[in-house]
Parts: structure tokens; C-alpha cells; sequence
């Protein structure tokens, strides 16, 4: 089986952390995923105002370029749209012909059955590569209670399995705060609009996790983790990837996750 | 002679459930041609040959939802003899998306005119008017 | 001579406006066939002209509405007369109702395919039988007791069959009534003691059916009941095992408010002599040895004329509505919880440890919305208002909101008693609630739970701090109503609920005759409406079962020796076994056969032969020419 690693367009920006300890986590488990050559942005709501096949064409050159193989995604909307294209196109003939004469003057082609889409939460969480995250988890620390933060895009439409992420924190040593608000959502591309609505969400998220005793919240996606940071409260838990806190119970140098020193 | 659908539908449940769906005024293409039968289970074979071999261009079989045929089982031999006929269609170089079966109570109207239309429009190309 | 006769119905403008009538009689127009009209044939002057004008016919051929509605009626008529040969088609709702932009031609279509039927088979003989003046009535809730109780007044015997060990369904855990408040007890448990009181009526507790065959008029049920381990013909419930069972709460017992029948049940799961001990103190305390630890699973078979189902609703489970926290937050209750709580008689019941100060009613939770139901239930917005009314009585500081879709309270009653409420200060907002949560907006409302909702009329938003939400979610069919179906050969309509073969003229009938159905089984219904449907069915049962013969129309496979290869495989398809190998070869068991066609259709030779799927071939070859 071919793996991919899809960074998405944040990973060179806005989340350049997240993309080093996606990195740190995959060469600490001895994980053999390339990053996806050449690879373009995920179709992203940027382009919703346009056809449908503009974004679902993005999505699809993706997923061409794949060829054979699964795709780990860890951007919770990049997650969405690519996998919207995998079961539109794998429902809608039609247009997957349009998209692949298209995708044909690059000389590319994309096939539904080739290739599956996956969640890096969903990927860790399988039998072998939990095993190796298990083995690899260096002392017993304290378990530091950390709340789990799904989002929208990770709950629906096409939600995640329930509990994956509450499992690799607990596996790998830290203490899990139940989280009732782990579904909601966290104001998304709200703050564009100026909508004092967001600073109530995340306000009420992070004093959600806080009033669980957690001491982190963990999250997966760059604009939750930026929403959170930016319009959430001054105090409470602080917000950090899951992947840097995997990192972080495997021995990683919080440098190589992507934190500063002080951050912690 | 214009494009015909024949729809094999069960006294019990399918027929009535186009009843429903008249009493909604969903409206039906006008190839497409309803006969009651007693259970869809007792659509033979032949029963489809003979509609395939003088024209019609499909075949839809309707029957009581899964679970609930009045014969208890008659809708799950239509459904596996569907299943091989299409096969056998295959075999002779038809194509065996010209038959099809549809499970449905006899509440559920709108979802027979849903089906017949999607069948319909995937035999003739002709989509539902708006 | 014009031996066929077809008959085109108007059917006021249904027919007469859409379908081009004459431009049929025209296309139909033959030798041998006379085409007549008439603008109401179901009338009674209609019914008159077709007597009249099939005379000396040998086959009639009615172009009207669907076969539920009057095809009885008219082969009835023609019977009468002599006249076997008969056909409907219903082009109301096959061309005039459905027909994109052709009707008449669809019909002209349809109507040739009946005639060809019509020409080339016989009819299916009918054979006449005398009912059973007995009657099975599946579930002993509000509306099992009434039919019940009505079938046996008119004479005739009554089983009545209830899953729970006690009778009385939902209705016992009512504590007042819509709209007038009255006590529900004071209504229902006359009806229970007269029931205990009545002649004719058996009943059989912690039972149900397992199987019906069989024609309309003369069933046979089999119904399989559990132990209930104290002998309802022994006891006279005086109660006092219960005092001696040293298990706490008592593993004997009748943990309902009204028990009917007053016999005490065994939960053989508490009970220290289903544990392997050796405690016998009720059965030593009984002064009548009612007590039986030797009872088991048993099952018998009836003989009946006709089944009512009763089986009644439940509420939606709420749990299901995640983000209403149902089941995962200690104040979050259902309606019905409240209305237990109301009724176990205490005053001040358990849910409310301190007085609440904030109640919220979330109505419609899981109602008129396509991932849960679908459907209003019609019944729960006035079962709501009446609820916060009672909780109003209890705690008159308590501030009280009805989160609403539309208020939907029946009767002329109704929307007195919205006005009593809001005078009462009950307050009614419109708008879904989106979400209610353990995590408060503010800090200081911590230990309260948070209802987040929108005031769809002054469109804000509302979040409000409360102590007790309570949710009220629609109803969906009783558990094993499904099975059930599918026992009875009843159809289930899109939401699970049984469907009566016509709404509005014929609701409690179904489409097999001899089945009827009463109370909420068929859509939800309060009591008052429960009531009256069930007082149709029986009506309905009475009516049929106590007419001195039925007439059946009963068609059955022949088989054609000759033709048979032997192979059996009808015998294995065939779902009543009314085939069975014989010496001869193969023998017809006329009083199993459904005339289903399903082995007409697995012959592979072609040795059976029944009218029903043969008129089918000619159908399709005149209706594709």
C-alpha cells in the first residue's frame, strides 16, 4: 500500500507547526509517508462561490496525483473537501469524467477505487501503527489532562469514528477531560466577517475544557487552533496539536514540534 | 413505438403505494405502464422476456419492503431472480440495467415516483419535468 | 350480441376532466363491446345503472378509482346477478391522477389490457363460510380494553392478548387529561374493573402471537405466553406475599398504579428462589396456593373470526437527540417522566429535590425534523401545555418557557386552556432549540443547565440558565409493531405505523379483510381519539364477524399432472405449505392456499397453472400491442 501525506495549503503558513510535528510524529514511528508531490489546495471554501467543479477539480488533482494508494490528511478541511470529492465522484459519474478530461492534458487520471482518503487520527488509531505509538512512548510521566477538540469538520458530514482521539492521548500517557463541547464548532471563517460571535464560541469552548480540569486542549485543525488562540480567553488551558503532543510523550524536542520552549 | 416501462407492481404494497402517490398528483412519464400483480414473487421469468421481447424498454418489479411480504418470502425470490436475470441479460449481451426491483410500503409514494423516475431517465435520458 | 360491457366512470371531474371520455369510447368502439358512462358509478343511481346495464353481459370491465374503494361493492352487485366475470381498473390513479402529459392515452392503454384479461380468463371461485363469532385483540391498552370491552357487550368472545403483565398501556401513567384537567384515573379505571367483570373476554397476559393462518372469518392464532410464576385463576390479589418477600423492592409484586388483573408477577431475576436458594415464604403465606414456581413458557392456539390490533405508540426515544442530552445530563426528562412522576401520586416527586426556579419545554424534540421523525405527532404540544399548567399548581414561583414550533392544540378546548397558561405566566417562545448543555454561558451559572434556542418571531437569540429542561419528543410505533406486521401481513407506512386500508372512509379496516385496527397503532392519539377508533374496530368486527355467511373469493393452484416433472420445487417455495408430494404426485391443500403464484412462478415445466398470473401475460401483450 502507497502512503501519502497531504500538508495542505496551512502548512506553509499559518500552521508550519503542525506540518513539523506531522513530520517529527511520522519519522519518530518510523513511518515511511511521502509527502504528496506537487501537490495544489484541497478546493477549499475559497472557491464555493464558483461551480462545484472548480473545488471538486482541485480536490481530484489531489487524489490523481496519488495514483494508488491512501492519502493521510491531518487539516480537518482539507479533510472535508477531499473526501466530499471521493464519495461525490465515486456517486456521480459524470462529472468525474468532465474532471478527468481535464486532469488528462496534465496527463493525470483519478479512479475512486484506487484511492482512500484517511484522517490522520484515523490512520494512528490502526492496530500496527497504535502498537508502535504504544512502544515508543518513553517514561510514565503524570497523565496531564487534556481535553479532546474535534470540530465540525471532524464530526460532520463525514464524521471520524467516535473516540479516536480520546484513545491515542490516552494510550500515550496523558489523562483525558471529558469534553462535552469536542463537536461544536469553533466560529470557523467567521472572524473575516467581524462577527463578535466567535469571541462567545471559543470563549465558552476553552472555558468548557477548563471546567473539565484539562490543562490542554487538543486539536487537529489549523483554523480551530487559530480561532481558539486568537479570540479565546487569556487564561484556561492553552491549545495544542495533537501531533505535538504525541510528540511530546515520545521524547520529541519541543523545537522539533514546532513549539517554542516557553510555550510549555 | 415510444419507450415503454412496464411496472410489475404488487397488489399489496407497491401498487398501493402509487395510489399514494396519486393521491399526491406526482405526476409518472407517460411510457411508463402499471400492471398489479399478485406478489412480486410470482413475476416469472418469462413474465420478463415476453415485456423485454416486445419492446418494453424496461422492467420495473415492485414489492412489499423487505421483511414484509404478505406471502412471507415472495419478495426475496424476486429479488434473487432479478439478481440472476439481470446476470442472464448480461450473458446475452443485454444490458442488465434494463430490469429492477423496488421495495416499498404502501405509504411510500414519493419514493416510488422518485425510483421510477431515476429509471426512467437512466433508460431515455428524460429527467422529470420541473 | 354486445357480450362485453365496459363501464367509464366520471368520478365527478376526477376522471371526466382529465381523461378525454369520449375520445376512449371512440378508440374503444368493437364489434362486440358496448361502452357506457356515468358520472358517479359508485352512487347509489350509479350502482343501479350498472346493475341495469350489464344484463345478459358475459364480462364487465369498470374504468374507475382504486380497487379498495368500491371493487367490492360492484362485484358484490354483479354477483348478485350471476355475473362473474368482472375487472376494475383504476385509471384514476393510474392515468387521470399520474399521467404526465397523455392521460387518455395511458388509459385507452390500461382499460385494453383489463379487457384482454377480462376476455381470456375465468374468475376465481368464491366460496362462502360461516364467521367465527370470536375475536382476538392484540395489546390490552386504551384501546385493546375498549374493543374489548364493546366485542364482548355484542356477544361475542373475546381473547385479549398483552405483552406487560398488567393491562392498561400508556394510559395508567397519565396523570390529568387534556384539555379539561380532569383526574385519568377517575376516566380509565372503570374500564378496567369492567373489564375484569366482563363475560366472554379471556385474558392472556405477558403473551403474543406467534402465528395466524387461515381465511377472514375463521383464523387460527397461536399466541405463546411467558410464566408470570402466581396463578391468575387462584389468586384474588390480597397482597400479602409482598409483605413477606425479603427482597427489596420486592421481587413479587405489581409495580404499576392500577394493576388489572390484581395478581401479583414474580421477576424471576430478583427472586432468591430463581437464585438457587431455598426461600418460599410467599408461597407458604398464601392462603389460596396461588403461588406456582413450576410455571412455565406456554403456548396455545385459537380459533377466531377476526384480530384487532391494538398495539399502540411509544414516545421517540430522546436519547437519540444527542445534543438534547437525554440520558447523559440529570435534569434533562422527558414528558413522560414528568407524567410518571405526576402519577405515582407523590406530591413532590423525586426529580425535583429543590423547587426548580427555571423550566424549560423543548417541544418537537425529534419531531417534523427528516433525521429523526418526519412527522408531527400532533397530540404532544397540548400534552406539553397541560403538563407545565401541573407544574405550575406545584411550584407557582417556578418561571416556565415553551420552546414551540407551531402550537398545535386541538379541540375547541384547547386554546382556552393556552390562554389559562399564559395568564399563569407561562411563557410561549417559537423556535427550535439548538442545544442543551451542562456548560453554562457565564461562569456564575454554573450547577444550571444552559438552553440555547432562537425567538424566531423577535429573532434573538435566547440562552437561558435553567433547572429542569424537559423534552417532548413525538411518537413512533410500539416495540415489535414491525414484527407484527409482517406476522399479520399488515403493510407498515413509511414511519412504522400500520396503515388502515382507507383514511378517511374505511380507518379501521386494513387490507386484509378480517384485521382491523384500534387506537394509536395506526398514528399517534390521545385518549379520546384512542377511544372512538377503538370503538370502530369493534363496531367494525361485530359487524363481520356476526353475519351469517361471508362470501371468499378464493382462487387455487391447479396442477396439471401430465406436465409435472417431479421436481417439488413449488412445494419448497410455496410460504404456507398448502403443497405437499403425494402418492399421485403432488396434492393442493385448498384451505392453505393463498394463491400467491409464487409457485406458479418456480415451476420449471409449467404444471401449475393459476388465473391470476396467466391474465398477466395478456396484459402485457395487449397493453405493448
Amino acid at each position: 500500500m502507497r502512503l501519502f501525506y497531504y500538508p495542505g495549503c496551512a502548512s506553509q503558513h499559518l500552521a508550519r507547526d503542525l506540518h513539523q510535528a506531522v513530520e517529527a510524529l511520522f519519522s519518530a514511528l518510523e513511518l515511511e509517508i511521502a509527502p504528496l508531490e506537487d501537490w495544489n489546495c484541497c478546493g477549499a471554501r475559497e472557491v464555493a462561490a464558483e461551480s462545484p467543479l472548480v473545488g471538486l477539480l482541485l480536490a481530484a488533482r489531489n487524489l490523481a496525483l496519488v495514483q494508488e494508494g491512501r492519502l493521510i490528511v491531518t487539516c480537518s478541511l482539507c479533510y472535508h473537501n477531499l473526501k466530499l470529492a471521493e464519495k461525490e465522484l465515486s456517486r456521480d459519474r459524470e462529472s468525474l469524467r468532465q474532471l478527468n478530461d481535464l486532469l488528462a492534458e496534465e496527463g493525470l487520471s483519478y479512479s475512486p477505487d484506487s484511492v482512500r482518503v484517511s484522517h490522520l487520527l484515523e490512520f494512528l488509531c490502526e492496530k500496527d501503527n497504535l502498537s508502535r505509538l504504544v512502544s515508543e512512548v518513553k517514561g510514565s510521566g503524570p497523565r496531564t489532562p487534556v481535553a479532546p477538540f474535534y470540530g465540525c469538520f471532524l464530526s460532520r458530514p463525514f464524521g471520524l469514528e467516535a473516540g479516536l482521539m480520546e484513545k491515542l492521548l490516552d494510550l500515550s500517557g496523558f489523562g483525558v477531560a471529558a469534553n462535552p463541547l469536542k463537536h461544536h464548532c469553533c466560529g470557523g471563517h467567521l472572524p473575516r466577517t467581524d462577527s463578535p460571535v466567535i469571541k462567545e464560541l471559543c470563549g465558552r469552548l476553552i472555558y468548557s475544557a477548563g471546567r473539565a480540569g484539562a490543562r490542554f486542549l487538543g486539536v487537529c485543525c489549523p483554523v480551530c487552533r487559530l480561532n481558539l488562540e486568537l479570540y479565546g480567553p487569556e487564561e484556561g488551558p492553552r491549545v495544542l496539536y495533537v501531533p505535538q503532543l504525541l510528540g511530546l510523550k515520545l521524547g520529541l524536542p519541543p523545537a522539533a514540534l514546532g513549539l517554542e520552549d516557553g510555550e510549555l | 413505438m415510444k419507450p415503454v416501462l412496464i411496472g410489475f407492481l404488487c397488489e399489496w404494497c407497491a401498487a398501493r403505494a402509487l395510489e399514494n402517490m396519486a393521491h399526491k398528483r406526482l405526476k409518472l412519464p407517460d411510457g411508463f405502464l402499471p400492471l398489479r400483480v399478485r406478489c412480486s414473487g410470482a413475476v416469472e421469468p418469462a413474465l420478463l422476456t415476453e415485456a423485454l421481447r416486445r419492446g418494453a424498454l424496461g422492467v420495473l418489479v415492485g414489492g412489499c419492503p423487505r421483511g414484509h411480504c404478505h406471502y412471507r418470502e415472495g419478495n426475496t425470490r424476486a429479488e434473487i431472480r432479478l439478481k440472476v436475470y439481470r446476470k442472464l441479460l448480461a450473458a446475452l449481451g443485454l444490458s442488465p440495467d434494463r430490469v429492477r426491483g423496488v421495495w416499498v410500503g404502501s405509504g411510500e409514494g414519493e419514493r416510488l415516483h422518485r425510483e421510477i423516475w431515476q429509471f426512467w431517465k437512466e433508460l431515455t435520458g428524460e429527467d422529470r419535468p420541473l | 350480441m354486445k357480450d362485453w360491457r365496459v363501464f367509464l366512470c366520471e368520478c365527478g371531474g376526477n376522471i371526466g376532466e382529465v381523461v378525454d371520455l369520449s375520445r376512449l369510447a371512440r378508440e374503444l368502439k368493437g364489434k362486440e363491446l358496448e361502452i357506457l358512462r356515468h358520472p358517479f358509478l359508485c352512487s347509489p343511481e350509479g350502482q343501479d345503472f350498472l346493475v341495469r346495464k350489464s344484463r345478459r353481459a358475459k364480462g364487465v370491465l369498470v374504468a374507475a378509482c382504486a380497487p379498495d374503494l368500491h371493487e367490492e361493492t360492484f362485484r358484490r352487485l354483479l354477483r348478485a346477478q350471476g355475473l362473474e366475470r368482472f375487472r376494475l381498473v383504476p385509471i384514476r390513479e393510474e392515468a387521470a391522477w399520474t399521467a404526465l402529459s397523455d392521460p387518455t392515452a395511458k388509459a385507452l392503454r390500461l382499460i385494453r389490457a383489463g379487457l384482454a384479461a377480462l376476455k381470456e380468463t375465468r374468475s376465481p371461485p368464491a366460496i362462502t363460510l360461516r364467521p367465527r363469532p370470536a375475536l382476538l385483540v392484540i395489546g390490552g391498552g386504551a384501546a385493546g380494553i375498549t374493543a374489548a370491552l364493546k366485542a364482548s357487550e355484542a356477544g361475542l368472545t373475546v381473547y385479549l392478548l398483552e405483552r406487560e403483565p398488567f393491562l392498561g398501556g400508556k394510559a395508567l401513567y397519565l396523570d390529568r387529561l387534556y384539555p379539561r384537567l380532569e383526574c385519568a384515573s377517575c376516566v380509565f379505571s372503570p374500564r378496567l374493573s369492567a373489564l375484569a367483570r366482563a363475560e366472554r373476554v379471556e385474558i392472556f397476559t405477558r403473551a403474543r402471537l406467534v402465528r395466524l393462518s387461515g381465511l377472514p372469518g375463521d383464523f387460527e392464532a397461536e399466541i405463546e405466553s411467558q410464566p408470570r410464576y402466581v396463578r391468575l385463576d387462584r389468586c384474588h390479589g390480597c397482597g400479602r406475599c409482598l409483605s413477606v418477600c425479603p427482597v427489596e423492592p420486592p421481587a413479587i409484586g405489581w409495580p404499576v398504579p392500577h394493576p388489572v388483573p390484581k395478581v401479583p408477577v414474580i421477576n424471576p431475576f430478583r427472586c432468591l428462589r430463581f437464585k438457587g436458594q431455598s426461600c418460599r415464604k410467599c408461597e407458604k403465606v398464601c392462603p389460596r396456593g396461588a403461588i406456582d414456581f413450576e410455571d412455565t413458557w406456554g403456548r396455545r392456539t385459537l380459533r377466531v373470526g377476526g384480530v384487532i390490533v391494538a398495539t399502540g405508540f411509544r414516545p421517540y426515544a430522546a436519547e437519540k437527540i444527542f445534543h438534547y442530552g437525554y440520558g447523559r445530563l440529570p435534569r434533562v426528562i422527558t414528558l413522560f417522566d414528568l407524567e410518571k412522576a405526576f402519577s405515582s401520586g407523590e406530591k413532590k416527586p423525586e426529580i425535583f429535590k429543590s423547587p426548580p426556579e427555571r423550566v424549560t419545554f423543548v417541544h418537537c424534540a425529534g419531531s417534523r425534523d427528516r433525521r429523526h421523525l418526519p412527522y408531527c405527532s400532533e397530540i404532544c404540544c397540548g400534552l406539553a401545555v397541560k403538563a407545565s399548567l401541573r407544574l405550575k399548581e406545584l411550584y407557582p414561583r417556578a418561571e416556565i418557557y415553551h420552546f414551540y414550533q407551531d402550537l398545535r392544540l386541538k379541540d375547541p378546548e384547547g386554546e382556552g386552556l393556552y390562554h389559562r397558561a399564559r395568564a399563569m405566566g407561562i411563557r410561549f417562545l417559537r423556535g427550535r432549540v439548538a442545544e442543551v448543555s451542562e456548560v453554562p454561558w457565564s461562569p456564575e451559572d454554573e450547577g444550571r443547565l444552559l438552553v440555547l434556542a432562537e425567538d424566531t418571531l423577535l429573532r434573538r437569540k435566547m440562552r437561558l440558565a435553567v433547572d429542569l429542561v424537559v423534552l417532548v419528543p413525538g411518537f413512533v410505533p410500539e416495540l415489535g409493531a414491525g414484527e407484527l406486521a409482517s406476522l399479520l401481513g399488515l403493510c407498515p407506512g413509511e414511519a412504522g405505523f400500520f396503515e388502515p386500508r382507507e383514511n378517511k372512509v374505511d380507518p379501521a379496516g386494513t387490507v386484509r379483510r378480517g384485521i382491523w385496527l384500534a387506537g394509536a397503532c395506526s398514528g399517534p392519539r390521545d385518549l379520546s381519539e384512542t377511544v372512538a377508533s377503538a370503538e370502530a374496530a369493534a363496531l367494525e368486527a361485530v359487524t363481520f364477524l356476526s353475519r351469517p355467511e361471508i362470501l371468499v373469493e378464493q382462487s387455487r393452484v391447479e396442477w396439471q399432472e401430465t406436465r409435472c416433472g417431479r421436481c417439488y420445487l413449488c412445494v419448497e417455495v410455496c410460504p404456507f405449505k398448502a403443497l405437499v408430494p403425494a402418492e399421485e404426485g403432488l396434492r393442493v391443500l385448498p384451505e392453505l392456499c393463498s394463491a400467491c403464484g409464487l409457485c406458479v412462478s418456480a415451476c420449471p415445466s409449467g404444471a401449475l397453472f393459476l388465473e391470476a398470473p396467466e391474465a398477466v401475460f395478456f396484459q402485457l401483450r395487449a397493453v405493448l400491442g
